[in-house]
């Protein structure tokens, strides 16, 4: 039919048809008429097996809580994803306007996803890709509840939800209505004074709370939390009792996952508990980028990106103090050189400026909470104490600079290494680079023990030498039953970079980079370069995608793996990782007329 | 089995099938099997003939495109230059169609059990009755007519001297048309126009076969009989 060939050849997706391929489509058309207000799909009908194009009216797209979520008019196509999955439809269609309506069965060529924009508004695409991560029930997502009067002293319900780790808190109300606290209203109303603590809960609850079917698909509760503006919704069953609470996070889908928009909503955050939602975006984030295959180097510059973000909007929404020069934050370790590992933590230092008033004490509480807000985000702190609330990371200008000269003319070892890490790892996420650290960079060549020391160091970190069945050897003869890559892999290559920031006075970027620099300063030659490169890049992507599988498992990640946990290629790609960066490290040494032994 | 003893016995399913027809009456419109029909023809006397026809399903409130049927009809009459400006088709496209009756056995065919619909209705089953009577055959065709429901449709008083164009009602309803002149475009634009004027009449109400049917004959005595008409023009 030749009306229908020509309406559809000027509409995407079918768009990408050529004539013959159109006219032999318009004879496979079907055609249904709607009259405004009418039901044209029911959400969770199977697929009709053909995309329904508005021919002529409009019809309304609508969220299971019946709120109108997108509009196609003439031209747009309903729920393409749907059809090309053959799954059910996830939203309901109603006739907006009396509609005529063709049902347009899909040709192989369109079945996949790479056509063109399918809403003239954009915004169905959009919701499609979104649906499509976001296919799962509520009731499978759901979080348990706590449950009080609303005559229950506030105090009571804060202590509860804190106790069982939960944001928020249904309350009832005399007339057996459902409403809901969150820590935001606690925030907002109790911190600030303006109702006493004592009070019954139900004077600052939401009443009626916001509710869900069980059955509801995360979609459609994703898009009736983003239509209120909440971050809550209480989940019933089909008699209306409460069985659960739905967090904005538990829907968000991927695209609400991709880093970019992670930091989007980071860097939007109003309150405490918006920086803790989005913050909780990242890891998925981070381990989908990871799964996707992208380069690792690329997934820890995006993690670092996003990292740096959140500890940025946590000093300005967690710090209370109140000062003329703000106080600088750090970040270290590979943090500050992006290239984090997913099981990475976030070690800080702070520097108040020169004048900074006020004593350390009230500057280490200060830091401390905004260090307690950005764990609750999801990041970890350094267990082993480079935190912004540790005294020894938390010091004035003039403390710096008196500490970095003291280090350098330091006797130990340990003392020389922590230096160097903190000299060289260290970059700052709010304010500008630290003097004394700065300072320090470009004087450390000259301090030649500190150096000769730095320069051993790296060179006696050496990797296992392989496998032997399950158990990994080492130098020592040792055979361990678990592979420390952090130490055995990692460490070495980083270590030696560093020390090669050092000497060519130019600790800026990432490991990768200061390599490239050692090699452009006649320090290592590029096959030197090359063979670390490739064994770092190694070591980085079998510990992101086994860290991948431990986060996506539930369970927490390390820096250890199991060789029987490996397949035959990653043995045989850290073996030889392992005896490129000893051999490196041979040469070097011997170089250096060093002994390694 | 010849030619024509196989187009006798495709015409024979048909008239054996209008008990089902006449079952389907009483349900709701949009669980019914219709079917639309037009025919492009030399002109609309007795003496004229069927030069194309088209149809196309309706099921269950939907019209399915598969369904399509369409095909010419080499006439036993001279085109005249009248109709060769309406419809397009020349004598030398006919050279090679199939003549009446066989000529219509597809058609026969995808009418089997369905309730028939056309626009100014009187044409079509008028030129049905005579392909049937040619074979000794005959039957009460029961039809729904587009036209006759569109004077309802707009709440204008009905002219027994002429018929609302299809076209204009397609118009007038904001609906598409299809491939005027064209009989399976004029069979679509029928399709969708009862689409519309139906879901508009069960808005209220359930609306059965029988309402539609009986509202197409406002003359009482021809609604489920041979429609015997007058000769009058056929479009405007």
């Amino acid at each position: 039919m030749q009306e229908i060939a020509d309406f559809l050849a000027v509409h995407p997706p079918f768009t990408e048809l050529d004539r013959a391929e159109l006219d032999k489509l318009a004879t496979v058309v079907d055609v249904q008429y709607h009259l405004a207000g009418d039901r044209v799909i029911e959400s969770g009908q199977p697929s009709l097996g053909a995309a329904l194009v508005v021919r002529v009216g409009r019809v309304e797209e609508l969220n299971s809580e019946g709120t109108v979520v997108d509009e196609i008019e003439a031209g747009d196509v309903f729920s393409l994803d749907t059809v090309r999955a053959g799954l059910s439809y996830r939203t309901a269609a109603r006739a907006a306007e009396d509609s005529l309506i063709y049902l347009v069965p899909l040709p192989d060529k369109l079945k996949g996803g790479h056509v063109a924009p399918l809403s003239s508004s954009g915004q169905l695409t959009r919701l499609e890709r979104l649906f499509d991560a976001a296919q799962g029930k509520v009731v499978d997502s759901m979080r348990p509840i706590i449950l009080y009067d609303a005559s229950t002293p506030i105090t009571e319900v804060a202590q509860a939800m804190s106790a069982a780790h939960t944001s928020c808190s249904l309350v009832t109300s005399p007339d057996n209505q459902i409403g809901v606290v969150t820590d935001s209203d606690m925030r907002r109303l109790v911190a600030s004074g303006e109702v006493p603590v004592t009070a019954p809960v139900g004077t600052i609850a939401t009443f009626p709370a916001l509710t869900i079917g069980s059955d509801a698909l995360l979609g459609d509760a994703y898009l009736s939390m983003v239509d209120v503006g909440i971050h809550h919704l209480v989940v019933v069953d089909p008699r209306g009792q409460p069985i659960g609470v739905m967090r904005t996070l538990d829907v968000a889908s991927a695209e609400l996952r991709n880093p970019l928009m992670v930091r989007g909503f980071i860097e939007r955050a109003a309150t405490q508990e918006d920086l803790v939602q989005a913050g909780a975006l990242l890891m998925p984030s981070i381990v989908e980028l990871i799964d996707s295959g992208l380069s690792i180097d690329y997934v820890a510059r995006l993690q670092s990106g996003v990292v740096d973000a959140i500890v940025r909007r946590a000093v300005t929404l967690g710090s209370t103090l109140e000062v003329s020069q703000p106080n600088v934050w750090l970040l270290q370790g590979s943090m500050a050189r992006r290239e984090p590992l997913p099981s990475s933590d976030v070690d800080t230092a702070v520097c108040r400026p020169v004048g900074a008033l006020g004593d350390a004490s009230v500057h280490l509480q200060d830091a401390s909470r905004v260090l307690r807000l950005i764990e609750h985000t999801g990041l970890a702190t350094c267990e082993k104490g480079a935190n912004a609330d540790n005294p020894l990371f938390n010091r004035t200008e003039d403390e710096w600079r008196q500490a970095v000269a003291r280090w350098f003319d330091n006797e130990d070892v340990a003392g020389v290494l922590a230096l160097a890490s903190i000299v060289a790892d260290t970059r700052p996420v709010t304010g500008q680079p630290v003097s004394p650290l700065v300072e320090a960079v470009s004087a450390a060549v000259a301090h030649e023990r500190f150096m000769r020391v730095l320069a051993r160091h790296s060179l006696t970190l050496r990797p296992p030498l392989g496998f032997v069945r399950d158990f990994v050897v080492h130098h020592s003869g040792e055979y361990r039953g678990q592979l420390d890559l952090k130490k055995g892999g990692l460490i070495p290559v980083t270590t030696l970079a560093r020390w090669l920031a050092l000497r060519t006075g130019d600790v800026s970027g990432s490991s990768l980079e200061r390599l490239d620099r050692g090699v452009e300063a006649g320090l290592i030659t590029s096959d030197h370069r090359d063979m670390l490169a490739g064994a770092y890049t190694i070591f980085m992507t079998v510990l992101a995608k086994q860290q991948a599988r431990t986060i996506k498992a539930g369970e927490k990640p390390s820096g250890f793996l199991r060789p029987d946990q490996l397949d035959p290629l990653q043995r045989r790609q850290l073996r030889e990782a392992f005896r490129a960066v000893d051999a490196v490290q041979s040469e070097l040494a011997a170089r250096a007329g060093m002994s390694r032994l | 089995m010849t030619d024509s003893e196989v187009s006798r016995s495709t015409m024979s399913t048909f008239i054996n099938s209008q008990a089902e027809v006449w079952a389907q009456l009483d349900q709701p419109w949009d669980q019914a099997r219709l079917v639309v029909l037009d025919f492009e023809t030399t002109g609309l006397s007795s003496r004229d003939a069927i030069i194309s026809y088209g149809a196309v399903h309706i099921d269950a409130g939907r019209v399915v495109g598969r369904s399509s049927v369409y095909g010419l009809v080499r006439p036993d009459v001279a085109l005249t230059p009248d109709s060769i400006r309406v419809h397009a088709i020349r004598e030398q496209d006919l050279a090679q169609a199939p003549a009446l009756p066989e000529a219509l056995d597809p058609l026969f065919a995808s009418m089997v059990g369905r309730v028939l619909v056309a626009h100014t209705a009187w044409v079509e089953t008028g030129f049905l009755d005579r392909a049937m009577l040619a074979r000794g055959l005959s039957v009460d065709l029961t039809v729904i007519d587009t036209a006759e429901l569109a004077w309802s449709h707009f709440g204008l008083p009905r002219d027994p001297h002429r018929s609302p164009g299809l076209e204009t009602v397609a118009s007038r309803l904001g609906l598409p048309v299809f491939s005027p002149h064209y009989a399976l475009g004029d069979a679509w634009t029928t399709a969708v126009i009862l689409l519309a004027m139906a879901r508009h009449r069960a808005q209220d109400q359930t609306l059965t076969l029988r309402d539609l049917v009986t509202a197409s004959h406002p003359d009482k005595h021809r609604r489920f009989g041979v429609v015997r008409h007058p000769r009058k023009s056929r479009r405007q």
